[in-house]
């Protein structure tokens, strides 16, 4: 089937798809996947030690993200679907046909994960003593491994788009799902995360902790740490993830980092790639050594420096995979590679659904100079 | 000049950070990548040293009663600033001198060697702390 042809004047297609999925994946992985755990883990903290000001910190820090995931999160999600509907629905229509029952079953996590996330905050306060507090801590980290368990899923068709795998030769779902960029790009992402979450929630303690010096020293000391864990993972999943993007894609890589004109600066652009990684640990190690001297601006710098990384991640990611939109199956054209022999040949007009070969009744009323070229094309349709 | 030494004597180790500092500058001005390399990685192993000998008696006092949490708060720290100063010498190495990877490295470095350096004092006044609590 052939669909119309959208163009975005101004913005451009790459632009809406762009900011829509950026502005999703950063709210995704910063306020749901990382964030929850996090949270969950203060007010179990806070639990174990009895000091209700853990759990107020927690609950505050919860609402904020609950805010924004139900909101501009929830959007974002189906704005992605929207854009790349309008933008590429070649793309979009031959994964659904091969993730069908990989996004139904996202669908109910999805599902599973708003119920839990408006259970988890709405009941905060309800359930704040004893065993109905456990079981509180309990659905915390139960919303934590569903928001995971989404993103685990969605990673696995981003994989499928870079490198089907031996889904080429064997076309079936698992053989999709497991694609060779799938548990690479999770290892990386995860920690990502949960690394974005520590920056964001050490710059909501201190919004949230201005009257309390010593909770702000212990808040901002955690969250220090919890990124000083996760930032050599991330390095590690991401080193392992590199070694794994297709050599093809891997030499559209100067151009994906940094376009067409730049490309001698990838070198460069590589170290401050690390020196970003570097900066988000200095600020980690300053607000566990010094956590009473942290200005309040100063989480700002990793949050910058993490939110640069993770979308100009997305942008390589996009990059790196051209001529194709799913690697060596379909160009970024909407043309499926083996298709392309017959199209050659043919031409698109003869099995363009909308375009009717033309009569030799119609043939015969065109201008004299075009009548041998409408000829030949209705001869090789 | 009665002020700075005052400073510094109001705690012991302002001094060696000052020292970290003057000397990492010092191999920043000299400008060889392989020197800085050299006499940087003796610096910090000393340092480690230093660090580590505060932790493991940290270690030791406590690990009966340490949870998780505070065994990552008491490792996961001087690990990472030994790593990060790696990462700044790595960044030296493979620079001109006084281009923008050198200076970014200089900063990591010297940064690095400053919290190593803070680390061994927090360890100590840890120590003498839990010595008095028992």
């Amino acid at each position: 089937m052939d669909f119309p042809i959208f163009h975005l004047d101004l913005l451009g297609n790459r632009g809406l798809v762009a900011i829509i999925a950026i502005l999703h994946v950063l709210i995704n992985h910063g306020l749901a996947v990382g964030m929850m755990p996090l949270v969950a883990a203060m007010e179990w903290y806070g639990h174990k030690k009895q000091d209700a000001r853990w759990d107020q910190l927690a609950y505050k820090i919860l609402f904020v993200c609950f805010l924004i995931t139900t909101t501009v999160g929830a959007l974002t999600g189906v704005g992605i679907w929207l854009s790349v509907s309008l933008v590429n629905p070649y793309s979009i229509a031959s994964l659904i046909r091969v993730f069908f029952w990989g996004w139904f079953i996202e669908w109910l996590v999805f599902i599973t994960e708003v119920v839990l996330i408006v259970a988890y905050t709405l009941t905060w306060k309800k359930r704040s003593t004893g065993a109905a507090k456990v079981r509180h801590i309990k659905l915390g980290f139960a919303l934590g491994f569903f928001s995971w368990v989404t993103m685990a899923i969605i990673v696995s068709i981003l994989g499928f788009m870079m490198d089907p795998g031996n889904w080429l030769t064997d076309r079936s779902l698992l053989v999709g799902f497991t694609n060779p960029m799938y548990l690479p790009q999770l290892a990386f992402r995860t920690p990502l995360a949960l690394m974005e979450a520590g920056v964001i929630a050490m710059f909501l303690t201190l919004c949230f902790t201005r009257k309390d010096p010593e909770l702000r020293t212990n808040a901002i000391r955690a969250a220090g740490l919890w990124i000083m864990i996760f930032a050599p993972l991330m390095l590690v999943g991401g080193w392992w993830y590199y070694s794994k993007v297709p050599e093809a894609m891997a030499a559209n890589l100067s151009v994906g980092l940094l376009t067409l004109q730049f490309t001698e600066w990838h070198d460069l652009l590589i170290k401050v790639i690390v020196g970003s990684l570097a900066l988000i640990l200095i600020v980690a190690q300053f607000a566990i050594y010094r956590p009473n001297r942290v200005p309040r601006w100063l989480p700002l710098v990793p949050l910058a420096a993490i939110i640069w990384m993770t979308g100009h991640f997305e942008r390589v990611r996009e990059f790196v995979r051209k001529p194709y939109v799913i690697g060596r199956y379909m160009y970024a054209n909407g043309i499926r590679v083996d298709d392309y022999p017959l199209l050659q040949r043919d031409g698109l007009l003869a099995h363009a659904t909308y375009s009717t070969p033309l009569t030799s009744a119609e043939i015969g009323k065109a201008p004299a100079a075009q009548i041998p070229h409408l000829q030949q094309g209705r001869t090789s349709s | 000049m009665n002020r700075l030494a005052e400073w510094l004597g109001e705690r012991p180790y302002r001094s060696i950070a000052l020292n970290v500092v003057m000397l990492t500058v010092l191999l920043a001005l000299i400008g060889q990548p392989q020197l800085f390399l050299m006499i940087g990685s003796i610096m910090i192993a000393v340092l480690a040293v230093a660090g580590l000998r505060g932790t493991l008696v940290r270690w030791r006092l406590s690990r009966n009663t340490s949870h998780p949490y505070e065994l990552t708060y008491l490792w996961a720290p001087g690990a990472t600033a030994i790593v990060l100063a790696g990462l700044g010498l790595w960044l030296i190495l493979g620079a001109d001198s006084g281009s923008p990877s050198y200076i970014l490295g200089t900063i990591f470095f010297g940064f690095e060697a400053w919290l190593l350096v803070l680390l061994g004092a927090d360890l100590r006044a840890n120590r003498a702390e839990i010595v008095e609590a028992r």
